[in-house]
């Protein structure tokens, strides 16, 4: 059957909540980083989940004439926070302007927490749903034991 | 004679059971997956409605019987639940027009599960009635 599937799906799910937890870990290790790569201080990251329903491969068209529905989440992306950067003023920083203000990134302390949260909850769900599709294909194969 | 009644019957169905509950549990699964997802709308397949449907239907192929003898054939149907979009809940207030609610998925997820492992049971049971028929009771000792 396709157990597998369930367990394909689930996956997916773990893997965009992981994901977003790390993403939301980076924002919060750099909440005073002024200093980047591209240059300036870091921008807030975030992701962007979409669900696979499209017909993409052979198999998966397959499957869906088969009638097994299924919708796997994929990373659509990592977006960057595009809100201009607070201002602060602190004189004494290598990177202040002449009128003393650094700019550090927009990052929101108690909206990370909340997605936090969020993140750990949704992976926990897909956790119990691995757990339940793994009950149900153990118990099928006690089928004429 | 009463017919022997082997594989039809009761097995049938409960293959049929077995069959909608783990559509029915990749959709729970793909609704838990994309809780998260903007704009995905969740779906559902109705258990009961389906097994109804299989109840119900006259198109089913069956093989024909010629003898008396001959041991019952199971009917060859199309096993899979068919989904749909779930109706979206009344009360969200989410503005990303996700319509996945998440404690009901939790708890469908946990009563599709019982009502699987259940069915799976039975029909466990089932064939273990039918060994020890074969074995003429205590296991053939």
């Amino acid at each position: 059957m396709d157990f597998f599937g369930s367990l394909h799906t689930s996956s997916t799910g773990l893997a965009a909540q992981r994901l977003r937890m790390n993403l939301i870990s980076s924002n919060l290790a750099n909440i005073n980083t002024t200093r980047t790569a591209e240059g300036g201080p870091y921008r807030r990251k975030d992701a962007v989940f979409a669900a696979v329903q499209t017909h993409r491969s052979f198999k998966r068209a397959l499957d869906a004439a088969r009638g097994g529905e299924r919708a796997d989440v994929e990373i659509a992306g990592v977006v960057e926070d595009p809100d201009p950067f607070q201002k602060k003023y602190d004189p004494r920083h290598p990177d202040a302007d002449k009128m003393g203000y650094v700019l550090v990134p927009k990052i929101n302390l108690m909206e990370e927490m909340v997605n936090m949260i969020t993140a750990t909850r949704s992976y926990e769900a897909n956790v119990t749903a691995i757990k339940a599709t793994k009950s149900m294909a153990l118990k099928a194969l006690e089928i004429g034991r | 004679m009463e017919t022997l009644k082997l594989c039809g019957g009761s097995i049938e169905l409960l293959s049929r059971a077995l069959d909608v509950r783990s559509s029915n549990h990749n959709v729970i699964v793909s609704n838990i997956a994309n809780a998260d997802t903007p704009n995905y709308k969740a779906f559902q397949v109705e258990v009961e409605k389906e097994m109804e449907k299989f109840a119900a239907d006259p198109g089913r192929l069956r093989m024909r019987r010629t003898q008396p003898a001959h041991m019952p054939v199971a009917a060859v149907s199309e096993v899979r639940g068919t989904a749909r979009v779930s109706d979206t809940p009344q009360f969200s207030l989410r503005g990303d027009g996700n319509t996945v609610d998440i404690d009901r998925s939790m708890a469908d997820l946990a009563e599709n599960n019982l009502l699987y492992n259940a069915a799976a049971q039975i029909i466990q049971q089932k064939f273990q009635g039918l060994k020890s028929a074969i074995l003429g009771g205590n296991g053939g000792k």
